[in-house]
C-alpha cells in the first residue's frame, strides 16, 4: 500500500509537481490520524503534496488512474460531488471506455464510419439542452467517428483535437450557436457559454482516458508531460493552458516587482531619518556621527522592446508584454514596439488601458505588417530611421522574436548602430534551439552584436533569463 | 487539538462559520500535526475570518501580522527599544556608573519590544497566528519567515536563540498575487478556498441573516453566481454578498426588480467598467 502511494507520487514529480520528502513523510503522518474513506484520502493527499492550485487538476487525472479500485478503501466506494473547477470523473470499476469500439484502424471497425460528421443543429441542441451524459455522449461520439487513432497521435495531440472537432462540427456549430442565441437571455447565453466549456474538458479528458485505456504507461507519460506547465513548449498550449500562463507570468512580473525596487540607495543630502540615525548612533555611544538621509534613489533601468509579432512567435510576444507591463511602474519609461516586416511603436496603446484590451487594439489597429512575412531587416531599417534617438546609454534593448528573415536582406549595420548606442541588447528566442540557422533564421548573423541570445521555448526557461535580466 | 473532521464542522458552525468536508479535513490536519496552514484563494472569500473564527473556537487569542511590501525584522519580529537604551546611557553617564554595568542593562528584556511573531512564540498556552496577505510581502521576509515556521524559534543576536513556550497555531493568506518559494510551500499544508456553489453561498447567507426571506436570499444568490460567470474585472465576492443582502434588509426590499438592483448595485460591483458591463444586462440577468 504505502509502494503504491509512493509510486503515485513519482509520477506526481514527472507531471511537474515538485514534491519533497518533508511533504511525503506529512503525508504518511497524517493519513496515520484519518479514517480511510475515498474523500479523506483525497483531500489528505491534495493538502500535503499539493501546494499550487494549477496543479490541481493533474493530480485529479493521476488520482482517479491509480486509485479506481473499491478493495482500496475500507469504506464502499461513494461517487463524491463534483467541486468546481476538478473534473473526477469516478470510475466504478470494471467499465470499459466505449469510446475504444470502433476506432481499430483506419476504415473503423464496427458500424464502419470513417469520416461521418454529426448534423449540425443536433450540435446546437446538445449544447442548449443537453445535461451532462449528453455532452459526455457527444464527445464519446466524436472521438469514435474519427477512423484511426493511432500511438503518434499521443505525442501530435494537437492533430487529433483537430480532427475530433471537425467531425463534430465544432467551430460551424459554435457559429450556429451564436446566431441562434441573439435574442435568448444573458441567463441562456452565460450557460451556452458555459456548456461549450465543459465540452472542450471534456474532450480532453476523454481523449486521455481513451490514450490510457489504450497505450498504459507511454500514454501517462505524454500526459503527464503535457500536464507539467513548465517544461511545455510554447507551441504545444491549449486555450486553457494559455490563460494559465498569462496569470504565471504576472505573478512572476509582481514577484519581480518587489525585488527591483528593493534596488535602492540613501540619498546623501536632504531630509534625515531620525529613527535610523539614532539606530545607527549606538556604535558611537550614542553620539550620532552619522547621520542616515529619507530619501532613497531607486536605480530604474530604461526598457526597450521590439517583438515579432508573426505566427507563432505572437504568443511568446504577448506574454514578455504582459510581464514588462506589469512591472512597468517599476522602470523610468517603457517603449515598446511591434514589427513584422516595418516596425510601429506601441507605447501609447498601454498608457491607460488593460493590457488584454491593449493586446488586441494593437491587433485591430497597428501598422506594422504590409505583406505578412517576416522581413527582419526592414525593420531594423525603420528603426534606425525614425526611432534611434530613443536609445541612450542606460538603456536595455529587448529583441524578441525568432529570426526567421524569409531570406531577404539582414540589415545587419543597422543592427549595429543598435549596439553601440545602448547599454546592452539582449535576444529572446522562443524557437527550439535545434531549429536556429536552420532553414531561414539567421540568428547567427544578429548573434554577435547582442550581449546575449537566450532560448525561451517554455515557461521555465522564461523564468530564469526574465531573472537575470530585469 | 481536535478530535475528529464532525468536531471541526460542527464547532465552526457554532461560530457561524460553515466549512466544508475539505476545510475540516485540512485544519484538523493542521491544528493536529501543528503544520502552518497557508489558504489562497480569490479576495473576500473567507480565509481571514477562518482564523478569527478557528481562534474563538479554540478559545484562545489571535495575534495577527499584516504584510506589506517593506515589512521586515523590526516590525514583524522584534525590536529594540533605542530611545530608551539612548536615555539609559545618558542616565548612567551622568550617575557616573561604569561601562560594564550600563553593558549588561541595556541588552535586556526591559528594552525590548516583541512584535506579533515573538508574541506569537512567548504565549503561554498556543495561539493562533495569522499572517495576512504574505503575498503583498517581499522574498527577504519569506526567507526569515523560514526559521520561524519550520523549528518555531528565532534567532536574536543579542539574546541567543529563543525557543517558543507553546506552538502557535499558524495560518497564513494569500490572494495569489505572486508565488511562494518552494522553502515556504514546502512547510506548510495547503488549502485554496474558491468562490461557493450556489447551495453553499446561500446556507451561509440564511445562516449569518436569518431574517432575511427565503425567497429574496434565493434570488440574491442567484444574480451574484451569474455575475461572476461574466467577465468582470474584479467580480463579487461573498462578503460582498453578504453586503448587499444586508442592504436590501436595511432598506426594506422584498423584491428583486431591477431598479432596486441598478440602485443598489455599487455595493457589490466596485469598478465602474464593471458597473458598465452589468447595467446593461441586468434584465437578461434577473429573467428566470
Amino acid at each position: 500500500m504505502q509502494e503504491k502511494i509512493l509510486e503515485f507520487i513519482e509520477q506526481l514529480r514527472l507531471g511537474g509537481v515538485r514534491v519533497s520528502l518533508v511533504e511525503t513523510f506529512d503525508c504518511f503522518q497524517a493519513l496515520k490520524l484519518l479514517s480511510w474513506d475515498k474523500e479523506t484520502f483525497y483531500h489528505t493527499l491534495l493538502a500535503t503534496l499539493v501546494k499550487d492550485q494549477e496543479q490541481h487538476r493533474l493530480f485529479d487525472k493521476l488520482f482517479t488512474y491509480y486509485f479506481k479500485e473499491d478493495a482500496f478503501f475500507h469504506q464502499k466506494d461513494k461517487l463524491y460531488k463534483l467541486e468546481k473547477g476538478s473534473l473526477m470523473l469516478s470510475f466504478p470499476a470494471g467499465t470499459n471506455c466505449t469510446c475504444c469500439e470502433g476506432t481499430e484502424g483506419p476504415g473503423g471497425g464496427g458500424a464502419g464510419q470513417g469520416r461521418g460528421s454529426l448534423p449540425l443543429q443536433q450540435f446546437v441542441q446538445i449544447i442548449r439542452l443537453g445535461l451532462k451524459e449528453d455532452l459526455e455522449n457527444l464527445i464519446i461520439k466524436g472521438i469514435s467517428m474519427v477512423g484511426g487513432i493511432k500511438q503518434q497521435d499521443l505525442i501530435d495531440r494537437e492533430d487529433i483535437v483537430r480532427r475530433i472537432k471537425v467531425s463534430l462540427q465544432w467551430k460551424m456549430g459554435e457559429y450556429e450557436l451564436s446566431k441562434n442565441l441573439q435574442e435568448s437571455s444573458e441567463q441562456e447565453k452565460i450557460m451556452a457559454k458555459e456548456k461549450l466549456e465543459l465540452l472542450e474538458e471534456l474532450l480532453e479528458e476523454k481523449l486521455d482516458q481513451f490514450f490510457l485505456e489504450r497505450y498504459k504507461g507511454e500514454a501517462l507519460k505524454e500526459i503527464l508531460k503535457r500536464s507539467n506547465l513548465k517544461e511545455l513548449d510554447f507551441f504545444h498550449l491549449s486555450q486553457n493552458q494559455v490563460k494559465e500562463i498569462k496569470r504565471k507570468v504576472t505573478q512572476l512580473a509582481h514577484k519581480l516587482a518587489t525585488r527591483v525596487s528593493r534596488r535602492e540607495t540613501r540619498g546623501k543630502k536632504g531630509k534625515v531619518d531620525l529613527r535610523d540615525t539614532v539606530r545607527k548612533s549606538r556604535v558611537t555611544g550614542g553620539v550620532p556621527l552619522y547621520p542616515v538621509f529619507r530619501q532613497r534613489q531607486p536605480c530604474r533601468p530604461e526598457f526597450v522592446i521590439l517583438c515579432d509579432l508573426s505566427g507563432s512567435v505572437r504568443l511568446f510576444s504577448e506574454f514578455m508584454l504582459q510581464l514588462t507591463y506589469s512591472i512597468q511602474s517599476r522602470f523610468i519609461h517603457v517603449h515598446s514596439f511591434a514589427f513584422i516586416d516595418t516596425i510601429h511603436e506601441i507605447t501609447p496603446y498601454f498608457q491607460e488601458q488593460d493590457i488584454t484590451d491593449a493586446i488586441r487594439e494593437i491587433y485591430y489597429h497597428g501598422k506594422f505588417s504590409k505583406t505578412g512575412f517576416s522581413h527582419y531587416g526592414q525593420s531594423f531599417q525603420a528603426f534606425s530611421n525614425e526611432y534611434l534617438n530613443i536609445i541612450s546609454r542606460k538603456t536595455t534593448v529587448l529583441i524578441i522574436g525568432d529570426a526567421r528573415n524569409n531570406y531577404q536582406k539582414p540589415s545587419l549595420d543597422e543592427f549595429k548602430k543598435l549596439q553601440d548606442l545602448a547599454y546592452r541588447v539582449f535576444w529572446l528566442n522562443p524557437a527550439p534551439i535545434e531549429t536556429w540557422n536552420t532553414e531561414d533564421s539567421i540568428i547567427d548573423a544578429y548573434k554577435p552584436f547582442c550581449q546575449k541570445v537566450f532560448e525561451c521555448r517554455n515557461l521555465s526557461q522564461l523564468e530564469r533569463v526574465v531573472n537575470q535580466i530585469f | 487539538m481536535f478530535r475528529s473532521i464532525d468536531e471541526v464542522k460542527n464547532s465552526l458552525l457554532e461560530a457561524n462559520y460553515i466549512v466544508s468536508d475539505k476545510i475540516a479535513t485540512i485544519i484538523f490536519l493542521s491544528v493536529n500535526l501543528q503544520k502552518p496552514l497557508l489558504i489562497e484563494g480569490p479576495a473576500g472569500v473567507g480565509k481571514t475570518e477562518l482564523a478569527k473564527v478557528l481562534a474563538k473556537t479554540l478559545k484562545t487569542d489571535l495575534i495577527r501580522l499584516q504584510c506589506y511590501e517593506g515589512l521586515d525584522e523590526s516590525k514583524a519580529l522584534f525590536e529594540w527599544n533605542y530611545q530608551k537604551q539612548l536615555l539609559r546611557i545618558q542616565a548612567n553617564h551622568l550617575t557616573d556608573k561604569n561601562w560594564s554595568e550600563t553593558k549588561e542593562n541595556i541588552f535586556s528584556e526591559e528594552f525590548f519590544l516583541a512584535r506579533p511573531l515573538l508574541q506569537a512564540l512567548q504565549a503561554p498556552k498556543p495561539v493562533v497566528l495569522l499572517i495576512d496577505e504574505l503575498d503583498k510581502s517581499d522574498e527577504e521576509f519569506e526567507s526569515f519567515l523560514l526559521e520561524a515556521l519550520s523549528d518555531y524559534q528565532v534567532s536574536i543576536p543579542e539574546l541567543g536563540t529563543v525557543r517558543a513556550k507553546s506552538i502557535p497555531i499558524v495560518i497564513l493568506t494569500s490572494n495569489n498575487y505572486r508565488e511562494f518559494s518552494d522553502a515556504l510551500k514546502r512547510r506548510c499544508l495547503h488549502l485554496y478556498i474558491n468562490y461557493p456553489s450556489f447551495e453553499q453561498e446561500l446556507a451561509i447567507v440564511r445562516l449569518k441573516l436569518p431574517q432575511l426571506k427565503d425567497e429574496l436570499a434565493a434570488k440574491i444568490v442567484k444574480f451574484v453566481q451569474n455575475l461572476r460567470k461574466l467577465n468582470l474585472k474584479k467580480g463579487p465576492s461573498i462578503s460582498e454578498t453578504l453586503d448587499w443582502a444586508r442592504t436590501l434588509l436595511l432598506l426594506g426590499m422584498d423584491e428583486l426588480d431591477s431598479k432596486t438592483v441598478a440602485d443598489t448595485l455599487n455595493v457589490i460591483i466596485k469598478y465602474q467598467q464593471d458597473v458598465a458591463k452589468v447595467e446593461a444586462r441586468i434584465n437578461g440577468l434577473l429573467l428566470d
